[in-house]
């Protein structure tokens, strides 16, 4: 196998928390990604799923390094990103990671024109201007699907489904390796969600990208991924190829969230199940295996020591006591 | 169908909504009709801006004046015309008593600077008058109804301590405070997990077992709809355009956008995405709503508007109960044709 484009080392990022009491020293801690290893080979759709407050978005955030991590590393192209300079990741890193966000009504801003709202990262990165950023900007609303005289209009004319349009088209302008998804149809209606996806997965095809795909819909997950990662309160508990893990999830976490989903099949409520009680907190997060407080199968032994990965088959492994290597 | 008739606890007839703009009256709502019986779920699907919202708030007499005008019609609520009631009467009678309405995004609904107890106890106080300690003890019993834990102690809490699934119980639990029988739920589980959507979903359903109540449920996603309610509408552009059981809604959708609707929900990586590539056509003014981005459509779309026809279903299901009598109804002079 050749090198894989992301190679993430018991990666840990621990947020400090500020004390109620007045003189209290102890010091707490948000374990929000709690060592975590992870390959992406080049070319693959990563769907990361989990419930909010598992670490998905703070994962993300660390790998784009918006945040430093605390412990561990991340391995970009053979390049360990979270100890570079300031420099050398505008120069070597960000052009090559880029992100969409979750919403189109925040992430544009309201009183740039579109040639700007795209522009920005050629002019930063590329030193372009005037009519040759026009006209790559130009080539890259075309390659999304708008109109050329968008060039010259602000966000709030265009519809959800269009701005996340331009949105994707700003991630793309630099050609980056990577694209990381943060839910990017959660907000918008199912009919632009289905163009979205289209689209999403014709540009893979097209630029040979790599998306890491961030979304607690599913469905959405499902029709986009090709391996995915379900994490629990900062730790990985099962991750594989799609169509593994959604026709035979191993997990019972995996197994009770996909239960969950409402689905077309489905006749009435008494086939949806729930996950009873809430995520505990991750400032002091169950010892052993941390599902074993909401775990339909729960054994005495995963209150106490935590389950490592097994592999349950090739590429697929799940962490979870009831599985035998 | 003479049974229905009799029984109709709920009925929509004729509503038209329309708001001021600068260039006239837009017309945003046009019912023809709409009926929920007593202890019936009713769902409505739609995109953003069909209207969803507009009806909801319509029929609490919520929408906003002097914009939103109601041009015609009437919402008869157990024999009453809602739409001819004063704003007190609304206020005293059905708004949060009769009627009660979960709004859609529980982040925002609840005030930030009372706590949980205090908001529950207004409502209460407002309505029923009582105070002090009953008060306390109706709202813990409310709590303890929305199935939240700890309740004593949570009842002090502001909404910032509590997580979305938690505070959209609370809302829940003030929407049921007196005794609602009428339940609007605005698409309830929006921006919630999926875990903690499927508890919101069971409890309003066991709810409304209960207390028999009926709801008329918004959503955007056809396959919740699907499991929560038993018939189903879809809304496009302000105007029913399919209605039936929501088993056969789905499975035997017979308005081409009910269809596109369907088929734009991802299901798996093999099986590839239907949606409608635009369509370049005119608006059809005097014509079918979904003219512009319809399929299918021909000229008789073009120049008369669809209205609702019944379609024999056969039972798609086996699990349907034989005794009612299934009406499928869709606006679209091409109904049941494939897109």
């Amino acid at each position: 196998m050749n090198q894989p484009l992301v190679k993430v080392e018991a990666l840990k990022k621990y947020f400090p928390v500020r004390s109620n009491r007045l003189f209290e020293t102890k010091k707490q801690w948000v374990k929000a990604v709690d060592g975590i290893d992870l390959m992406i080979q080049s070319g693959e759709t990563i769907g990361l799923v989990g419930e909010s407050g598992c670490g998905k978005t703070t994962l993300v955030n660390v790998l784009l390094r918006l945040e430093d991590s605390t412990e561990g590393s991340i391995f970009f192209d053979g390049l360990d990103i979270t100890r570079v300079s300031q420099k050398m990741l505008r120069d070597k890193v960000r052009k090559n990671i880029q992100i969409v966000f979750q919403d189109p009504f925040w992430s544009l801003n309201p009183r740039m024109l579109v040639r700007n709202v795209i522009g920005e990262p050629l002019s930063v990165h590329q030193k372009l201007s005037g009519l040759t950023l026009s006209e790559k900007v130009e080539n890259l609303l075309d390659m999304v699907g708008l109109p050329k005289d968008s060039l010259y209009k602000y966000p709030h004319e265009f519809s959800g489904g269009q701005r996340q349009r331009i949105a994707i088209a700003r991630a793309l302008a630099l050609e980056p390796k990577l694209v990381v998804l943060d839910e990017p149809t959660s907000s918008i209606d199912i009919l632009s969600q289905a163009q979205i996806l289209d689209l999403l997965q014709q540009l893979k095809e097209k630029l040979g990208l790599t998306y890491i795909l961030i979304s607690h819909d599913l469905s959405v997950v499902h029709y986009l991924s090709d391996r995915i990662i379900v994490m629990y309160l900062g730790k990985i508990v099962e991750q594989g190829p799609a169509e593994a893990i959604f026709s035979e999830p191993v997990h019972p976490y995996t197994q009770a969230l996909f239960n969950a989903i409402p689905s077309l099949s489905m006749r009435n409520l008494s086939e949806l199940r729930t996950i009873e009680g809430n995520v505990p907190s991750a400032i002091n997060p169950p010892t052993g295996c941390r599902f074993h407080t909401r775990c339909p199968r729960a054994m005495p032994v995963c209150s106490e020591i935590e389950p490592k990965a097994v592999f349950v088959d090739q590429d697929h492994q799940a962490a979870c006591h009831l599985l035998k290597p | 169908m003479t049974d229905q008739k009799k029984q109709s606890y709920f009925e929509i007839k004729d509503l038209s909504v329309g708001f001021r703009t600068f260039e006239g009256i837009k017309p945003v709502l046009n019912i023809e009709g709409l009926t929920i019986n007593r202890g019936e779920t009713y769902g409505l699907v739609g995109e953003s801006g069909a209207g969803k919202t507009v009806l909801a708030l319509t029929i609490l007499g919520l929408l906003p004046k002097p914009a939103g005008m109601i041009l015609n019609g009437s919402i008869l609520f157990d024999g009453v015309d809602l739409l001819k009631q004063t704003d007190k009467q609304m206020a005293e009678i059905y708004r949060g008593k009769r009627l009660a309405m979960i709004f859609q995004d529980p982040m925002s609904t609840l005030n930030p600077v009372f706590t949980v107890g205090q908001q529950i106890q207004r409502v209460i106080t407002r309505q029923e008058g009582l105070k002090g300690k009953i008060c306390l003890k109706r709202s813990l019993e409310l709590l303890d109804l929305v199935k939240l834990p700890d309740t004593s102690n949570l009842i002090d809490k502001y909404p910032h301590e509590l997580s979305g699934g938690q505070r959209q119980r609370i809302i829940i639990a003030i929407a049921l405070s007196c005794g609602a029988e009428f339940l609007i739920a605005d698409e309830p589980t929006r921006n919630l997990d999926v875990t903690i959507q499927a508890g919101i979903l069971k409890l309003i359903d066991e709810l409304q077992r209960d207390f028999k109540m009926s709801v008329l449920f918004i959503g955007n996603n056809v396959s919740l709809v699907n499991i929560f309610c038993k018939n189903a509408g879809i809304l496009y552009r302000g105007k029913l355009v399919e209605e039936g059981l929501s088993n056969c809604v789905v499975q035997n959708p017979l308005h081409p956008y009910t269809q596109t609707l369907i088929s734009a929900i991802p299901r798996s990586k093999s099986e590839k995405l239907k949606f409608s590539k635009t369509v370049i056509k005119p608006e059809a003014e005097n014509g079918c709503p979904y003219y512009s981005r319809c399929t299918i459509g021909k000229e008789d779309c073009f120049a008369h508007v669809p209205m609702l026809r019944e379609f024999p279903t056969g039972s798609p299901t086996e699990s349907l109960n034989t005794e009612t009598i299934s009406v499928q109804k869709a606006a679209c002079f091409y109904a049941g044709e494939t897109i």
